[in-house]
């Protein structure tokens, strides 16, 4: 009996300490990112009678933690998408400065207005060519801009896919590593919560999900269910064009900030270069056709040299090719007569602006359209797209802080309540001492009668 | 019970700091600009495609309204060349109807029509700001080439001295038809040689004042009642007395050559007139144009321009949150382990 009183004293002195470790732990770690809370418990030895402590457990709700891996991938590729088409946007101009490729087709029209009322005032056929050049350029820097926040977004893969694949290297050393712990019986929590980090990190850069097996391997997938890492990583392999491959097969849907500089490079940027091409044509073949068939002599050209739908396969990159002709610009009386042979020039350049028929070769442009109203929807579109990015932005944003707070509810430290139970613990700690001393108390008792 | 404090709360709540911090940026924004946003992604698709479309028609409609002031110089310059030019004919006429003895004044009245001519061929080549008032004519080139080319080719043509010997291509005329003399040499027309007119009239020179709205012009410089005006004073400058057998032969001659120009004046008259409903609509077109942009800036400004008030409360009701997340943090910083003790 005594000693059965000694064992149960020590194991409780044991078990409360190991518990107040735990509590310890808590506490320390309360500041640490991706520390999730430790839980441990005593219970009672069902054969000697005496207290033992359970393993230490994470108090991490795993399908809040998958919501938050999803809603993280999803707010990094609205927020990157948003982005980008806020650069997209910015070349369209300050809205109340009219410097919108819209805007400027507009005053090339009221140039060619202004000449055509005015014919002999070699200052207005100055305009004409101004107003002109104004619109080149503005196609020119619009086309180039775009083309550079495209070659920015494949950039940006290359940089995140060496990222991720860090990280997947990461995740398959930690899968290792738990997978032994768990097999030793020692504690691979920490280890999790490292894992877990990184994986959320990981969704940023790209959708993934994923599950542990029985020797707790965290089996990672992209969203198109191809494997990326167990205890062995798969690399990710950028194509330079803005898509990605795993073991040679390639990654669809690929979510996050990957997905988004994708969707950039990919989509977005070539319907609009295709778009200003198409803006960029037609208003050089309506030119050509109000300067009469076959004259060689245009206003627009490309590069200076002349301009030749049949001969570039879709008008790839016109748009940021178009210039004024060299002729004009030298000298801007030909505006007054256009190119010779031809008649009223002015009036017929005029109407190409006021023209609402014309039809426009590009994805998600409107026809039978004018030139203006082409711009305004290449402009309203980019505006449109870029209000919508940022209201998912702010949605998944929303979704994503709300599930950080549902994950640190559930899985944070409280520090109130490490603290309430760490007073319990140090109660319990001092009722085994207790016992020791009552203990010692009745040895005593017994040498003394045996004396 | 929830959680309050620990890396992630913090993490939180500096994102929610943040997250303030950021959108009070773009009420300031705001405020500094006047304008409700520097990006049409502020606006969206559709206040985006209302700017743009406003924008372009206000430059449309500002280009017309250009194109209507300066039409509006050239009538007033055109009102007043024609009635300079009746003023000057009316003068000649008056005198050709009151002449009863030609011989006497014929020096004086000759040299009277000369410089009625000069002047009306002067009033003819009135311009506004380079561009000649009255239409007809093209490439910079003035409707006459000048008095002094005109009066060297009527008189070297010798017409009018015997008019039974016309210049090549020219109907011969009746031996005393001095006045038709005249006529004749003002009615060449392009493409023959032309004494007094370089333009095309032919050509229509209509000009767009709004949006499938043309104008044409009032008064073509190759207008037959110019033409007779023209003729009449040329026929008086340049005959001479000496070609008439007596001097009532030369007295009917003016008065056949003062009511020749008298023809001219009903013909002059509706141009006037004509000029003159020009002048109303241009007046009538401008009007509408500067309601027309008024209403557009209007329009403009309700979807561009920022509202003061309602940015205010915006930024009062943010302060009033960031304030309340700077107190948060700052207690949050001060807490330590013994507050928990």
């Amino acid at each position: 009996m005594m000693s059965g009183i000694l064992g149960n004293a020590l194991s409780g002195l044991r078990t409360t300490q190991t518990l107040l470790d735990t509590i310890s732990r808590n506490v320390a770690n309360a500041q640490t990112e991706g520390y999730t809370r430790k839980v441990q418990h005593a219970v009672t030895n069902g054969v000697t009678g005496g207290a033992a402590a359970t393993a230490v457990l994470r108090a991490a709700d795993e399908s809040v933690l998958a919501d938050l891996r999803r809603s993280t991938g999803a707010a990094a590729y609205s927020a990157v998408l948003a982005e980008g088409l806020s650069a997209l946007d910015r070349l369209s101009g300050d809205p109340g400065q009219g410097m919108s490729l819209s805007a400027r087709l507009a005053a090339l029209g009221s140039a060619f207005q202004q000449a055509s009322a005015d014919s002999t005032q070699p200052a207005a056929m100055r305009e004409v060519v101004r107003a002109a050049e104004d619109l080149t350029r503005t196609l020119n820097t619009m086309s180039h801009g775009a083309r550079r926040l495209a070659d920015e977004a494949r950039d940006a893969i290359g940089g995140e896919v060496a990222v991720a694949n860090a990280l997947l290297e990461q995740i398959a050393g930690l899968n290792a590593r738990i997978a032994k712990a768990d097999a030793l019986s020692g504690d691979a929590t920490d280890l999790r919560d490292q894992r877990d980090r990184l994986t959320r990190q990981l969704s940023g850069l790209m959708d993934v999900r994923g599950f542990e097996d029985g020797r707790g391997v965290l089996h990672v997938y992209s969203a198109d269910n191809k494997l990326l890492a167990t205890e062995r990583a798969r690399a990710l392999e950028a194509d330079g064009s803005g898509g990605l491959s795993v073991n040679g097969e390639t990654v669809r849907n690929i979510g996050g900030s990957l997905g988004a500089h994708q969707q950039i490079a990919e989509v977005v940027v070539p319907r609009l270069l295709a778009q200003l091409d198409a803006v960029a044509g037609r208003l050089t073949e309506e030119f050509a056709s109000a300067a009469g068939p076959g004259l060689g002599v245009m206003l627009f050209t490309d590069g200076g040299g002349a301009y030749d739908p049949a001969g570039v396969p879709g008008e790839a990159g016109f748009a940021g090719r178009i210039a004024v002709n060299p002729d004009f610009v030298a000298d801007p009386d030909l505006v007054r007569n256009g190119p010779p042979g031809t008649n009223d020039f002015l009036a017929a350049a005029r109407d190409v602006f006021l023209d609402t028929t014309l039809t426009f070769g590009a994805p998600g442009l409107p026809g039978p359209a004018s030139l203006e109203a082409a711009a305004v929807e290449i402009s309203a579109r980019i505006a449109g797209d870029a209000v919508a990015a940022r209201s998912m932005t702010a949605e998944h944003m929303a979704t994503r802080d709300y599930l950080m707070r549902t994950a640190a509810e559930s899985g944070g430290v409280n520090l109130d309540d490490e603290l309430a139970r760490m007073v319990v613990l140090q109660n319990a700690y001092a009722a085994s001492a207790r016992m020791l001393q009552a203990y010692q108390s009745m040895v005593d008792e017994l040498l003394s009668l045996t004396r | 019970m929830p959680v309050v404090n620990g890396y992630t709360q913090n993490l939180l709540l500096r994102d929610a700091t943040a997250q303030i911090q950021q959108r009070l940026a773009t009420p300031q924004r705001q405020m500094a600009s006047g304008q409700k946003g520097e990006q049409f992604g502020e606006y969206g698709a559709p206040d985006t495609r209302r700017i743009l479309s406003l924008q372009a028609e206000t430059a449309r409609v500002e280009a017309f309204g250009r194109t209507v002031a300066i039409l509006q110089s050239r009538a007033q310059r055109t009102d007043l060349a024609l009635n300079r030019i009746v003023d000057l004919a009316t003068d000649v006429r008056d005198v050709t109807l009151s002449v009863r003895s030609g011989a006497a004044r014929a020096d004086l009245l000759r040299g009277q029509a000369a410089n009625a001519l000069k002047a009306v061929l002067g009033e003819m080549s009135a311009e506004v700001a380079g561009h000649y008032v009255l239409s007809g004519v093209s490439g910079g080139m003035a409707p006459t080439p000048g008095f002094d080319a005109v009066a060297a080719a009527i008189v070297g043509s010798g017409y009018l001295d015997d008019p039974t010997a016309p210049p090549p291509g020219h109907p011969p005329l009746a031996a005393d038809d001095h006045l038709g003399a005249a006529a004749a040499i003002f009615d060449v027309l392009p493409p023959d040689p032309s004494l007094w007119y370089q333009g095309d009239p032919t050509a229509a020179g209509s000009v767009m004042i709004g949006d499938g709205r043309r104008m044409e012009p009032a008064v073509n410089a190759a207008d037959p009642a110019i033409r007779t005006v023209l003729s009449g004073l040329a026929a008086i400058a340049y005959t001479d007395p000496a070609n008439f057998a007596t001097d009532q032969d030369y007295v009917a001659f003016l008065e056949a050559a003062g009511m020749r120009i008298a023809d001219g004046f009903q013909g002059m008259h509706a141009l006037v007139a004509r000029n003159g409903l020009q002048q109303q609509m241009l007046a009538a077109e401008r009007e509408a144009q500067t309601g027309l942009e008024v209403l557009l800036s209007s329009d403009l400004g309700g979807v561009v321009d920022a509202d003061y008030a309602e940015i205010a409360m915006q930024v009062q009701s943010l302060q009033t949150q960031l304030e309340a997340s700077y107190r948060l943090t700052a207690e949050l910083r001060r807490l330590s382990l013994t507050h928990f003790l």
